[in-house]
């Protein structure tokens, strides 16, 4: 169990945080929190504080690991109230015993927490088949940085009652409070799944192939392009026994249609059809991970262009929209990003790579000037995450 | 006329042609009121109307109405139930009706771009052909516009499994309170930063003026299944709702109708709804051909389980049709049995229908009420419409009295105010049962970022009691239990 992975303390882009408090309760959270008007760090389970601008300096961190409890499972409602601190991978073993699940496609599911989840915003390539954890938020509370909780949302899957504050907090890292508890709607497990993974040998054939399954109406669960040996096209099928295997041999025939690929495997689980995203989008302090927003019909072109450019291992996810790319870090690498026309956000970078740079990729005016009077609004004395979200704030 | 008028109109026929300025009170008479209760909402004429045809007219009405520090409401279709479009503090009402082109269809990356002015329908209409559709569907969606839908993050029949409106628009080109105009969001799923998209979804036109969305567009599925369920009363017609959810079966939609709605049904439309039944569920399967056929065997069975006397599979494209048409003319239809109706749109877990249902029947006798229900029961959505005669002396107070008493018993069950209709001015006092003043503060923090002036659609959403503009200050810097 990696609840004790914080307490040596806490380094972040470079810089070592020695106070780390880890409260187990909400009277904890609040007195750790306190009422002065230092800077804290907020970590999940501090796994991927990679992502993120150089900020602080902070004073002390604090963890959420310990908060950690399911609050109230209601299965037949499929709901789920949990604390922010659990991990990925413990609220699916609860959600497991009753068949159902969330989606996650967690590179590090051990090690993620739920909160930190939200708090990034970050989604898998099964959003194609089931949204991301933003579409699962039915509600939230949330501390401010004077220790005072508000709640939002409720517990309803259909829930119009003043604003999606919830919303707001997707994403943000925490620059607008501390998540202390999020209500998520959930699935009940398919009772199938598949594993599509067909090679071939130009980016192009594997993409267009992937772009025919996309406009069927086979309704898979994602779809990937990404380069190894050759160019693989890795497709996740889930859903009724019933028709589990027609629809894996009318993908087949799909995909052979546009192009007949040199190999195809298939198997009976998911882990071939995420392995590709699970080990581009892997972050660590070491590495350099870029996120491209490009919808599918521009993908071929970044798959062709970065791949001949820079030697850098891709991924693009067709259902989401995106392209992740993963490196070695280094001046060029990140400059050649950052000049390309679509929209660039860094994942993760070492963080003498992060000087001078918005790892968010930055914003225009207008949504500057309304990203920054939500913080002075919400976190007026700059004391969560300073320095690390979007603009520097 | 209010001292400037003259100059407002001046300024306005100087941004849109003078026929499309309208300050008659003739012209003016169809934008007193919207969809909502006429006596929560009161009569209120605006100080002048205006049919703009760009997002940069749209920009410069706005720096107008700071110029001269009058309000701005916008209107689509009027639909809306919750008074959203009533001018109470009057102002320029901006109708988007002329604003009603789909701008791009984009298959390949799934999107369309279109203007708020957009009826729901025609989008659906116009990718029909191409084997697309625009998933939300409100069952008003002939008439009211996408801009409205967003404005009130609006549900429909098939939201219980393709969720809501929020969870398909992908970005919002918006007319900021300060006249700016913005970009968020975009064709990727999670762009850069957070979500402002999302936020603006529900934000009933007080945060910013959506001048054009970018909407996710779906595959029609291969198939689909529709199925009638009768039932001999109302409590097992709900927990057949449960249970299909429980066995892990998401319905593209499950619908509940009572006897009340199906006679009226019967009355104006002849659906051939069995007329004896209690209770009606109209389910629809969608997906794969397997799947489907499979699932459709299931929820039958379900349906017998929990004591259906009957159950109908539609067989053809034209028989699940002919399940729909009752349902979707039942709004329609309640007139053939009261000359008013007050509908509540409240929400509460899925398994604590049968609970609520029963207290809704309570209600109608200690309230000497009739109370038919027709709503989304998969998502535990609850619409009791109580029929009534608006000319009946203290009618309306026994049935906004019934109305409360039955959104306090939902929220008491776990649910929420409003499910899917908004809360405009309708439902404005009663934010408090749900939420804190602390709570209340929180979103007054999103108003005043996004509208420091109060100029965006002003006296909506927060209760007459919280002035969101007089800021909260915490009462002491503790930690607060919430419960
Ligand atoms: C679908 C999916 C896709 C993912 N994609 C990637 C990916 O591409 N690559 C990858 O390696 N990982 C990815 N992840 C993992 C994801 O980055 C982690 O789940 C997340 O960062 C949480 O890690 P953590 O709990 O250790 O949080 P930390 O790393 O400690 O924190 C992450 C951020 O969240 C903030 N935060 C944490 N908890 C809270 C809270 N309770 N309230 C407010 N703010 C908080 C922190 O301040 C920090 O800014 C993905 C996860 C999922 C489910
Ligand atoms: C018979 C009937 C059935 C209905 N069924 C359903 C249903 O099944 N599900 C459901 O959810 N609702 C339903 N409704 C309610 C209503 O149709 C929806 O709320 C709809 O989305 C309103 O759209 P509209 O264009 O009429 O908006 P309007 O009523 O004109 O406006 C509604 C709100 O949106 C704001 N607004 C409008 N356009 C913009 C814009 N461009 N930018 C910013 N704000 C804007 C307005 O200021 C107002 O606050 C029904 C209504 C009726 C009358």
């Amino acid at each position: 169990m990696s609840t004790n992975a914080l307490t040596g303390g806490l380094v972040v882009d470079g810089q070592p945080i020695t106070r780390v408090e880890m409260p187990g309760t909400i009277d904890e959270l609040g007195r750790a929190v306190g009422p002065d008007d230092s800077a804290v760090l907020i970590a999940g389970n501090g796994s991927r504080q990679s992502f993120g601008n150089r900020g602080g300096p902070f004073d002390y961190a604090i963890s959420m690991r310990k908060l950690n409890s399911v609050l109230h499972y209601e299965p037949d409602d499929l709901t789920v109230a949990v604390e922010p601190g659990i991990t990925v991978e413990e609220l699916n073993s609860v959600l497991a015993e009753r068949n159902q699940m969330l989606p996650f496609d967690d590179p590090q599911p051990d090690r993620s927490t739920v909160g930190g989840t939200f708090a990034t915003g970050l989604g898998g390539p099964r959003r194609l088949g089931y949204g991301s954890i933003k579409d699962w938020v039915l509600g939230v509370e949330i501390m401010a940085p004077d220790g005072v909780i508000t709640k939002s949302g409720g517990m309803v899957v259909k829930n119009v009652t003043g604003y999606d504050l919830p919303r707001l907090h997707f994403g943000a890292h925490g620059a607008f409070g501390i998540v202390t508890r999020l209500n998520l709607k959930v699935f009940p497990q398919p009772e199938a799944v598949r594993s599509i993974v067909a090679t071939f040998e130009r980016a192009r054939d594997a993409h267009l192939a992937g772009q025919a399954v996309l406009s069927s109406q086979l309704a898979p669960a994602s779809i990937l392009v990404s380069n190894g040996e050759g160019w693989q096209l890795s497709i996740c099928c889930e859903g009724a026994s019933a028709s589990i295997q027609r629809q894996t041999d009318d993908v087949l025939q799909v995909v052979s249609h546009v192009t007949q690929p040199k190999d195809v495997q298939t198997t009976q689980d998911r882990t071939a059809a995420m392995w590709p995203f699970c080990s581009v989008a892997k972050l660590d302090a070491s590495s350099a991970v870029a996120r491209l927003a490009t919808p599918p019909s521009g993908q071929v072109d970044v798959l062709e262009q970065y791949q001949s450019i820079i030697s850098t291992s891709i991924c693009a996810d067709l259902g989401s929209g995106l392209v992740y790319l993963n490196g070695m870090p280094s001046i060029e690498w990140r400059e050649a990003i950052s000049k390309s026309s679509q929209r660039a956000v860094f994942l993760a970078l070492p963080p003498e790579l992060k000087k001078g740079v918005d790892v968010f990729g930055g914003m225009d005016a207008p949504n500057s000037r309304l990203v920054t009077s939500l913080k002075d609004a919400f976190d007026p004395a700059r004391r969560l995450n300073r320095g690390r979200f979007v603009l520097g704030l | 006329m209010k001292a400037y008028s003259s100059e407002l109109i001046r300024r306005l026929e100087s941004i849109v042609k003078p026929d499309y300025v309208i300050y008659d009170r003739a012209g003016m008479g169809v934008y007193e009121l919207d969809a909502s209760d006429e006596s929560i909402a009161g009569v209120h004429t605006p100080d002048v109307v205006v049919l703009p045809e760009t997002a940069e007219q749209i920009a410069a009405i706005v720096r107008v109405a700071n110029d001269l520090s009058v309000p701005v409401i916008v209107r689509g279709a009027g639909t809306g139930l919750a008074g959203g479009t009533i001018t109470t503090r009057g102002g320029i009402l901006l109708v988007t009706a002329r604003m009603n082109h789909i701008l791009e269809v984009n298959e390949t990356d799934r999107y369309a771009v279109v203007e708020p002015g957009v009826i729901n329908l025609d989008l659906t209409a116009a990718l029909l052909g191409r084997g697309y559709y625009y998933a939300p569907d409100p069952a008003s969606q002939k008439t009211c516009t996408i801009g409205g839908n967003i404005a009130n993050n609006s549900g429909g029949p098939h939201c219980l499994k393709y969720g809501v409106t929020g969870n398909h628009i992908l970005g919002l080109e918006v007319v900021l309170a300060d006249g700016e105009m913005a970009w968020f969001g975009g064709a990727s799923s999670e762009m850069p930063g957070f979500d402002l998209t999302g936020v603006m979804v529900g934000g009933e036109g007080t945060l910013g003026i959506v001048t054009r969305a970018m909407v996710r567009i779906s595959r029609r599925p291969e198939a689909s299944g529709v199925l009638l369920a009768a039932f001999p009363s109302i409590d097992s017609a709900s927990r057949a709702v449960s249970a299909t959810i429980a066995a892990g079966i998401i319905p593209a939609s499950m619908e509940l109708m009572d006897h009340l709605t199906i006679t009226a049904i019967e009355v104006s439309a002849q659906a051939g709804y069995p007329k004896d039944a209690a209770a009606v569920l109209l389910i629809e399967l969608d997906g794969l051909i397997q799947t489907v056929a499979e699932h459709k065997q299931i929820v039958a069975e379900i349906c017998d389980e929990y004591g259906a006397t009957e159950v109908r599979v539609a067989q053809s494209k034209a028989e699940e049709d002919a399940l729909w048409l009752g349902r979707k003319s039942a709004f329609g239809a309640m007139g053939r049995l009261a000359p008013n109706y007050h509908l509540t749109d409240t929400v509460v877990p899925r398994t604590k229908l049968p609970l609520a249902l029963e207290r809704v029947a309570e209600v109608a006798v200690e309230y000497n009420l009739k109370i038919a229900n027709v709503f989304h029961a998969g998502d535990g959505n609850l619409h009791p419409l109580i029929l009534f005669d608006r000319n009946e002396p203290g009618a309306m107070e026994r049935v906004l009295e019934a109305s409360e008493v039955l959104m306090q018993y939902c929220i008491d069950l776990g649910g929420a105010v409003s499910g899917e209709h908004g809360i405009g001015i309708e439902k404005q006092e009663a934010l408090p049962l749900m939420f804190t003043d602390l709570d209340l503060e929180a979103m007054a923090k999103l108003k005043r970022s996004f509208d420091p002036e109060n100029q965006l659609n002003p006296g909506k959403v927060f209760p007459t009691s919280f002035d969101p503009y007089q800021r909260l200050d915490s009462p002491e810097k503790v930690a607060l239990h919430v419960d």
